[in-house]
């Protein structure tokens, strides 16, 4: 039994149709690849499955229970979590104060700043940011405030990650690290990731299912391996191989 | 720092509280009649801070609830000849319950639209007041009481302390964590489990339940009360420009700004009453583009260890 499951989804903003009929299933533990084109629908199903946005029409559930009808701040009770695609720190606190924030209000059952910023420590040096804790969170960089928001999304106890393209605009020094460090906490925590990315590299070394959208559809869902040489999938990104066909 | 030990900040305002209570026992009335709207807009100055002050929502429209508390005073004292304490009391119970109903619905307006709506909101309550004959001809009810003047001192210096403690203690607490989240980013807030409207909504009842008890004590004070001063928008503007000046937020700076903003006024009443206006208004502006975080801000940045006491 899959643990996160969204059936039919479709929204529709206006006359545009942002998602056309997508289904996926997330199993515990697993870690699912979301990918395709610019504009293809990959952060609205994202923003829906998080409650940020309301479908159209289709329903998410979370082990049975329906979550489309929630707000955010409720999926995350129900242990689930989404990074923002531009990070958003808290920027009138420390990095630390920032992950206690998540700790306190996520599903943790810490409901006092003391133990919460104890907790907090533990988490962003596991992010491997323990140096930075103090740090005011606008004085980080990118990557620093990527890993915040991982942070932040972890220390709320989630069992289920969504990360907006977290491994967007690193260094290829830098992207390596956080594959790295991304399997070394995928190992620990064991939560379950549906991963949306722009960077074909980090996707296809994580990820055990890939799935591709183009225009709002699911065109191909398959193994990394499969996902490189489906003709579909090559045609959506590189365009046809032979135009007048 | 050790957060969940009370620091030096809340200690040095109970003695400055108990200092305040010390001059109105032993000067009596030439002292505490003048301490008394001190008081006042320290009140009104904690009230605002909790919802502009921690939440970031500007309330343009707060004397609408010091209204609410002015009118509530007054209409009991006046027409049921009620004891004032109990007025105190009415004011802070409907100052609640407007923030309550009118706070369900503009709290969903967020920057610059909820600023409007709050302004909107002291113009039409105005107008209704204008149209009950029950609230005075021109919303005008005025009163006699046998003068104690330290009743009114006191019971405005006891809402003041409940107001420190309760922003000392907000602070510094989960909620308070929540409430600078939200401050700071309210998409971000949510994400992780926050509730901003239910934060908001706490916040908001807490600056109507305030604003309305400093308000009955106002009207108190004051004899009375009348439509056009009672809802006048530059009380609104007085609020904003304490804590702006003191720090908005802290625990220390609404009653640094209510020092700032009323001993001045005092004194400038009697020679250039015109000029207070203009006086506060240019230090809100020098304090903007300088010192966005109030003399608290100054404090804190000149000097290591106030950093890390003053809150």
């Amino acid at each position: 039994m899959p643990l996160l499951q969204a059936r039919n989804v479709s929204k529709n903003f206006g006359g545009v149709q942002a998602l056309k009929d997508v289904s996926l299933d997330l199993p515990e533990s697993a870690v699912l690849g979301l990918i395709g084109p610019n504009g293809s629908g990959k952060s609205t199903l994202l923003n829906i499955i998080a409650g940020v946005e309301k479908p159209t029409s289709g329903l998410v559930t979370l082990d049975s229970k329906r979550i489309d009808n929630l707000r955010t701040n409720r999926v995350v009770r129900y242990g689930l979590a989404k990074t923002h695609q531009i990070p958003k720190p808290f920027s009138n606190m420390t990095a630390r104060e920032n992950v206690a924030v998540a700790v306190l209000y996520g599903r943790r059952n810490i409901h006092s700043p003391t133990p919460a910023l104890e907790e907090a420590d533990r988490i962003l040096s596991m992010v491997r940011m323990g140096s930075r804790k103090d740090a005011p969170a606008d004085s980080l960089t990118v990557q620093e405030k990527k890993r915040l928001e991982l942070a932040r999304a972890i220390a709320t106890g989630a069992s289920i990650l969504l990360l907006d393209e977290v491994f967007a605009g690193l260094s290829p020094e830098e992207l390596k690290d956080s594959i790295q460090l991304f399997k070394k906490l995928h190992d620990e925590l064991r939560f379950s990731a549906l991963v949306v990315e722009h960077v074909m590299r980090a996707v296809l070394s994580l990820s055990q299912k890939v799935m591709v959208l183009e225009e709002g559809r699911v065109i191909a869902t398959g193994s990394p391996d499969e996902i490189v040489h489906d003709e579909k999938v090559i045609q959506a990104y590189l365009g046809s191989k032979n135009p007048a066909a | 720092m050790n957060i969940q030990k009370p620091g030096l900040t809340l200690y040095g305002l109970f003695i400055v509280m108990a200092f305040l209570a010390a001059a109105a026992l032993l000067f009596g009335v030439a002292v505490s009649s003048i301490l008394v709207f001190l008081l006042i807009y320290a009140a009104l100055a904690y009230s605002i801070n909790f919802i502009t002050g921690m939440i970031g929502y500007v309330d343009f429209g707060h004397v609408l609830f010091m209204a609410i508390g002015s009118y509530a005073l007054a209409t009991l004292v006046s027409y049921y000849g009620a004891n004032p304490l109990l007025g105190v009391g009415a004011g802070a119970v409907l100052g609640l319950v407007f923030a309550l109903g009118i706070g369900l619905v503009i709290l969903r307006f967020r920057g610059v639209y909820f600023a409007i709506a709050t302004v909107v909101l002291v113009l039409a309550a105005y107008n209704i007041v204008l149209q009950f004959p029950q609230l005075g001809t021109g919303g005008e009810i005025i009163f006699n009481l046998t003068l104690q003047p330290l009743t009114p001192y006191f019971t405005i210096w006891t809402i003041v302390l409940i107001e420190i403690a309760l922003t000392y203690y907000v602070n510094r607490s989960r909620i308070g964590f929540g409430i600078r989240a939200i401050k700071s980013e309210e998409d971000a807030a949510s994400s992780v489990g926050v509730s901003p409207q239910r934060l908001k909504l706490i916040g908001y009842m807490l600056g109507g339940l305030f604003g309305g008890a400093a308000g009955g004590v106002y009207s108190w004070s004051t004899s009375g009360v009348t439509a056009g001063p009672a809802f006048d928008f530059t009380f609104s503007l007085l609020m904003l420009a304490m804590i702006i000046i003191g720090g908005v937020g802290t625990s220390i700076g609404p009653l640094l700004g209510a020092v700032v903003v009323y001993i001045p006024s005092y004194f400038l009443l009697t020679s250039v009453a015109q000029a207070q206006p203009l006086i506060i208004g240019l230090l809100v502006i020098i304090m903007a583009l300088f010192l966005p975080d109030g003399i608290v801000g100054l404090l804190r940045r000149s000097n290591e260890r106030l950093r890390l006491v003053l809150e």
